[in-house]
């Protein structure tokens, strides 16, 4: 009993333990999984581990991989975290960070900050994020507006009020990046979520904002369960649902706008991980978001594996991987929608 | 007991209820009838806290129920709904234990008496073998049980249900009845009923308040109410009503 109380979780940290190994193992210089163990634990205080590894590993290891493998981790954190407090939100399982348009317009907003210091360094700046921020939070303010009717959103409106804005977002952002010529093509690949910055910088810009938004996104479990027997129940049960709602979608647009201004658009992950959660361990809001957001992190761990190993020597972007994997699975939700509106 | 003075409801543009004085006292079952979009809804609603009056006021033993914030109210006045569009993959657990949202707050979770509180109740309404069962899996009845499960969770003295027969066969209607009842005895709950079947309010209700045009017609015991002349100047068609063979009780039938 207990046991089985405990079994989510012990399956979410192992599928992060090997997606995480599997990451730093893998690439064009192959670093045995043993090695790579023996290599980060090395790293911890209090352990004594002999460096028998050649240096260029180190190199490898230390100054790429795990730098890469942290903001990779963190950003499925993001991704899966707000797209199970999106779903929660707007009580409808096609909710996502992309399809709703959040995450353009965040891009949008992260962009803009770009250019206006274009092209000064802006990584490890509080600009691009809290733009990216302002940009997602009237995203969803217009996106909910527009596809609200009554109290309730429909999948329908939802999707179309989604794709108009992020439509309208995305050419805003082509626009302003084919007015400033300089580093086009870092921007285009940042766009398509690329993980293409490198090194620990962009980690520890994105911790503070990351923990912030995702811890209080875990405490909102329960209030968010209140929430899915509909506003007027959520209300008769003794919650505020309005202070609700603006606190989810603060901390869930801060959650995403974090994870665009550090990784790009990275589209899908909010969707697929939420709702493959959901039907694994239930739909308690209390245990989906946390292990949504460990299952988007390993989720975008392999994600990143596929797009370093594809095209080797070349590397795709993440968000191409995501896409190609989460498209067909949103089309299939939106098939079983049809033909069954309450399936969830 | 709650208490409704000069109550005026409705939502913008359109007044749905006027001046309404109604007061249901503890071990009570109010049952509130009339035609369809008389406003017997809409009476739960503002009654709920959920709808904000218009004028007037909506008092919980002597506290004005719009002034206190949603925790608070949801301590004093609990609400069964219809049982439609549950979340149908929560288990019935799950769902009465929502029931005791008013005394958790945002980050709380469930003590220990929380859990017995709602188990009592699942007890009570006899759920308790559903427990760990899918509510998409239970029959409209278990649902209905389940929901008045969660509104006894929620301790509160005042509990209004609208419609909770609506979409039930006759044994199953009769059942939620029954419990309801046995209910507001047992626990002296003050109890708004809106329910359509004049019938099953002859049976179970202490008290009914036939709504007309906005406004009570008439308030009293079921036969001073469910009189041929009042049904039929309010529903608009011919009215029979006769004693029930078995209990003595009104009897209403429609038709020429």
């Amino acid at each position: 009993m207990k046991l089985r109380r405990y079994l989510p979780w012990i399956w979410a940290a192992g599928a992060l333990l090997a997606a995480g190994l599997a990451n730093a193992a893998i690439g064009a210089v192959a670093i045995p999984v043993d090695m790579v163990a023996r290599m980060v634990l090395a790293r911890l205080p209090l352990l004594e581990i002999e460096p028998n590894w050649p240096a260029a590993f180190a190199t490898i290891l230390y100054e790429i991989r795990l730098p890469n493998l942290a903001l990779t981790a963190l950003t499925g954190l993001a991704l899966g975290g707000s797209g199970a407090a999106f779903q929660g939100l707007f009580r409808n399982p096609l909710a996502d960070p992309y399809v709703i348009g959040i995450a353009s317009g965040a891009g949008l907003g992260a962009v803009l900050a770009m250019a206006l210091r274009w092209p000064a360094d802006w990584l490890g700046m509080a600009a691009v994020p809290l733009a990216g921020f302002v940009g997602a939070l009237l995203t969803v303010a217009v996106v909910y507006r527009l596809s609200s009717v009554g109290k309730t959103t429909p999948v329908t409106t939802l999707i179309l009020a989604g794709v108009a804005v992020s439509s309208f977002a995305t050419a805003l952002t082509s626009l302003i990046l084919l007015l400033s010529t300089s580093e086009l093509h870092r921007a285009v690949t940042w766009m398509v979520g690329g993980f293409s910055l490198g090194g620990w910088a962009p980690v520890l810009a994105s911790v503070p904002y990351l923990a912030l938004a995702l811890g209080v996104l875990v405490s909102l479990g329960r209030p968010l369960d209140v929430l899915q027997f509909g506003e007027e129940q959520a209300t008769q049960l003794g919650l505020d649902v309005d202070r609700l709602k603006l606190v989810v979608v603060v901390t869930a647009s801060l959650a995403a706008a974090t994870a665009v201004s550090f990784s790009g658009i990275i589209a899908f992950v909010g969707l697929v991980v939420p709702h493959l959660t959901r039907l694994l361990w239930g739909p308690s809001y209390r245990r989906l978001i946390p292990l949504a957001a460990l299952g988007g992190a390993s989720f975008l761990l392999l994600a990143d594996i596929l797009a370093r190993a594809l095209l080797a020597p070349r590397e795709l972007p993440v968000g191409v991987v995501t896409s190609v994997i989460g498209a067909p699975f949103f089309l299939y939700l939106l098939a079983r929608a049809k033909r069954n509106l309450r399936a969830w | 007991m709650i208490e409704f003075k000069q109550l005026t409801v409705g939502y913008p543009g359109m007044t749905v209820l006027r001046e309404l004085d109604l007061r249901v006292e503890p071990g009570e079952v109010l049952a509130v009838v009339g035609p369809n979009g008389v406003g017997k809804s809409t009476l739960v609603r503002a009654a709920s806290g959920a709808l904000q009056p218009l004028a007037g006021s909506v008092e919980v033993d002597g506290r004005l129920l719009h002034e206190l914030p949603p925790a608070q109210r949801a301590r004093m006045v609990s609400v069964v709904p219809q049982a439609t569009s549950l979340p149908p993959a929560f288990t019935a657990l799950d769902v009465v234990i929502l029931g005791r949202t008013p005394y958790l707050g945002w980050l709380g979770s469930e003590s220990e008496q929380d859990r017995s509180l709602a188990a009592e109740a699942m007890a009570r309404t006899e759920t308790q073998d559903l427990a760990q069962r899918r509510v998409g899996e239970l029959s409209g009845g278990e649902q209905q049980r389940l929901l008045i499960a969660r509104a006894l969770a929620q301790g509160a003295p005042v509990m209004l249900l609208d419609e909770p027969t609506a979409h039930l066969d006759l044994r199953h209607q009769d059942r939620v009845l029954k419990l309801v009842r046995r209910l507001t005895n047992e626990q002296g709950l003050s109890v708004l009923l809106a329910l359509h079947d004049l019938n099953l309010v002859a049976r179970f209700a202490d008290r009914v308040a036939l709504l007309s045009d906005g406004r009570v017609r008439k308030i009293g015991l079921p036969h001073e109410v469910l009189t041929p002349e009042e049904l039929a100047a309010v529903y608009g068609i011919q009215i029979h009503v006769m004693a029930n063979p078995f209990d003595g009780k009104p009897l209403v039938l429609a038709g020429d």
